[in-house]
């Protein structure tokens, strides 16, 4: 098998909140509290949970956005082994030149001041990839082009375009340095559904004419349904369930996971669902439920959940969960087997 | 002139809004018209730029100063006390207006940390609205606030009522938007987008909350969104926007099982659909033209998939015709020239 572009171990990101001088120890908001995944070149990952969940900070931390403060994130690109965390200068740029983002909001993550073109131009221009003004020139076309973006655009402004038109440009901006590996953070929640469907028609071409592999990063699982080859679910920090697109959608393990995909709405008002409904919000990552974080959520807690960290479990080809109830159902199906356990 | 139903408590009719812009005249709401049953929902779906927002703002006159309703606009509104009032004719400083908004409509929307001031905690900003519309005293006023945050599922109301905005989550703090609209018993509760920003759990919960308050209360529902699904879960009826201009309406099974109209079909196509998770999403190409630039004949024309072919699309505006395909609804109307022409050939 290739070799991964993106490896994160034990990844934990903690934020030091309150505190400072006079106000003694400040409390730790546990962001991203250990997680580990693979994202293989042309791979989409989608990460999806609710907003407090971590997924953000995830995605930051891959970029070197954000300061790690334990575990490791390797990224495999052109040749080099990048760990990221520490880069500075030279390695630095490598990073950013193939590890690129696109944020939700169009509206802010392009400058009313520049022009389309120079919005595009900026990371070629500011990574010194380019020679001369011809090149830039040259290379802004052709990805404009690539993102179905009109040349007499180029020399406007952001605020004459719609938001489909304005995440095409963000777009654009972030493949014209050639990424291999993009961090897409709600790409499309902003959306219309109509425009939505178009975002993602094209990021889809492009992933598969460029071969770039997607963090994918949104709350909407019906869009990760749609865009992204493996899907991990996010609470509180932790991932709690992970597995192939097709696999998650079909046999949701995770009490969580049921819960979130009960909660779509479905198109026909009269359509059989058996709604898993959540009480209560996300907890704080502040301070953190004991044992299963997920326990004082789920519909199907146990005796055992708020004492003990639930360990993985395997449920398919690599599909896995972090459940009690996983757990004691594979062993249980493990000893029903019968023969050659004890030999 | 359509007369108004006897059981009708608002009723739109040919409802024009017009911006005064640098630019020139922009319609945002183009002959509008539409009723509302008490105790029903009707759900108003569009993208973004339809009008929506701007025709409901205009039940309540809460337009900004450089927008204009046309003449030829009414919006009839049947009070509690069983006055009938038309209020878009109704001068903007009318007295009436004041009793009306908060008291008989009452409005939520999608961004609850911009309906509350900062400033003030959910407590001043509840008990101020209570006292305009009711003589009782602060003590009293904060009572029936409390009231309202419990029976809207704030966990610890009593001490909710003394905190800001920010310091709620974004659930709580749509909740507690909930309770200061429904706290003077509105009969009409206008909701904009007011799951949009709330992640799908909570969404389902607010949903909720609204169906059972609905049932307790009594009160008539509209409820913009983006979002087919979402309407579908709440709606009884439905109209869909575009451009500022009515494109469909009926009740909602018949709407969302037999669209009529290709921008419903293209709404409901566009839906990444959990059932169907390999089949390739159908965006509606193009964009929403720019509202200076708005296309003559059917608005829709520039993006419809058989607006190029069909010449009378580009030139005249369709009017409303009964669906009659299928097992669509008798109240289900499309404005689309296609269908005129299939009923026509039918006939032949």
């Amino acid at each position: 098998m290739t070799q991964p572009i993106v490896s994160v171990r034990n990844l934990k990101v903690h934020y030091p909140i309150g505190g400072g001088f006079l106000k003694g120890k400040p409390q730790i908001l546990k962001a991203v509290d250990g997680v580990s995944f693979e994202i293989y070149p042309g791979q989409i990952l989608g990460l999806v949970g609710e907003s407090g969940s971590g997924k953000t900070t995830v995605g930051r931390a891959l970029l070197q956005a954000t300061p790690i403060t334990s575990g490791s994130v390797t990224l495999q690109v052109a040749d080099t082994t990048l760990q990221v965390g520490q880069l500075r200068g030279d390695r630095l740029n490598i990073l950013r030149r193939h590890g690129q983002m696109i944020f939700q909001d169009p509206y802010g993550s392009l400058s009313p001041r520049m022009t389309v073109r120079d919005i595009i131009a900026e990371p070629l221009e500011a990574m010194n990839l380019t020679q001369t003004r011809e090149e830039t020139n040259r290379r802004v076309c052709d990805v404009a082009e690539k993102c179905r973006l009109n040349l007499e655009h180029l020399r406007r402004f952001p605020h004459a375009f719609s938001g489909g038109q304005r995440q095409r440009i963000a777009i654009a901006r972030a493949l014209v340095s050639n990424p291999s590996f993009l961090v897409a953070d709600e790409a499309v929640a902003a959306l219309d559904v109509s425009i939505q469907a178009s975002v993602l028609n094209l990021l889809k071409d492009l992933q598969q004419d460029m071969n770039l592999a997607f963090l994918f990063i949104s709350h909407d699982l019906s869009v990760i349904a749609h865009f992204c080859d493996v899907v991990a679910v996010m609470y509180l920090g932790e991932i709690v369930e992970i597995a192939p697109t097709h696999q998650l959608f079909a046999r949701p393990a995770h009490p969580y996971t049921q819960a979130l995909l009960s909660a779509i709405p479905p198109l026909d008002p009269d359509a059989p669902r058996d709604r898993v409904r959540l009480s209560g919000e996300i907890p704080s990552p502040v301070t953190p439920p004991s044992g299963c974080r997920f326990h004082t959520r789920c519909p199907v807690a146990q005796p055992i959940c708020p004492s003990q960290k639930p360990k993985w479990g395997q449920i398919g080809d690599r599909h896995e969960a972090a459940c009690h109830l996983v757990e004691s159902e594979a062993l249980a199906s493990h000893s029903s087997d019968g023969q050659g356990v004890e030999a | 002139m359509i007369l108004m139903a006897e059981s009708s408590l608002l009723m739109v009719s040919n409802l024009s809004v017009r911006f005064r812009t640098d630019e020139g005249l922009v319609t945002a709401v183009d002959d509008l018209s539409f009723a509302l049953q008490p105790g029903q929902t009707l759900g108003i779906v569009g993208e973004s730029g339809s009008g929506k927002s701007v025709s409901t703002k205009a039940l309540m006159r809460l337009l900004p100063d450089y927008a204009a309703i046309a003449p030829e606009s009414h919006i009839y509104y049947q009070t509690k006390k069983g006055d009938y009032l038309d209020i878009a004719q109704m001068d903007a400083n009318h007295k009436a207006l004041n009793q009306l908004r908060g008291g008989e409509i009452a409005m939520i929307f999608q961004e609850p940390s911009a309906a509350f001031s900062p400033l003030y905690t959910i407590g001043n900003q509840m008990i101020e609205g209570i006292q305009l519309h009711r003589q009782v005293g602060r003590r009293q006023a904060r009572k029936l606030a409390i009231e309202m945050l419990d029976r809207v599922g704030m966990t610890n109301p009593e001490l909710r009522i003394d905190q800001h905005a920010f310091e709620l989550s974004g659930g709580m703090r749509q909740r507690a938007m909930i309770a200061s609209a429904l706290v003077m018993r509105p009969a009409v509760l206008i909701a904009d987008e007011p799951t949009t920003a709330l992640d799908v759990t909570i969404q389902a919960q607010i949903l909720d909350l609204l169906q059972e308050l609905q049932q307790e209360f009594g009160m008539a529902i509209i409820f913009i969104s983006h979002d087919l699904a979402v309407i579908s879960q709440i709606a009884d009826d439905v109209l869909v926007m575009y451009l500022g201009k009515e494109m469909e309406t009926g009740p909602v099974r018949s709407i969302i099982r037999h669209p009529q109209h290709p921008y419903t079909q293209g709404l409901i196509n566009a839906i990444p659909r959990l059932e169907a998770i390999d089949q390739p999403l159908v965006p509606i190409p193009g964009d929403i033209p720019s509202p200076l630039e708005r296309p003559t004949g059917c608005v829709f024309h520039t993006r419809c998939p058989h607006g190029a072919a069909h010449p009378p699309c580009r030139t005249s505006v369709p009017d409303p015709v009964a669906a009659t395909t299928g097992d669509a609804h008798p109240n289900h109307l499309a404005a689309c020239h296609l269908l005129v022409t299939e009923q026509l050939e039918k006939m032949v």
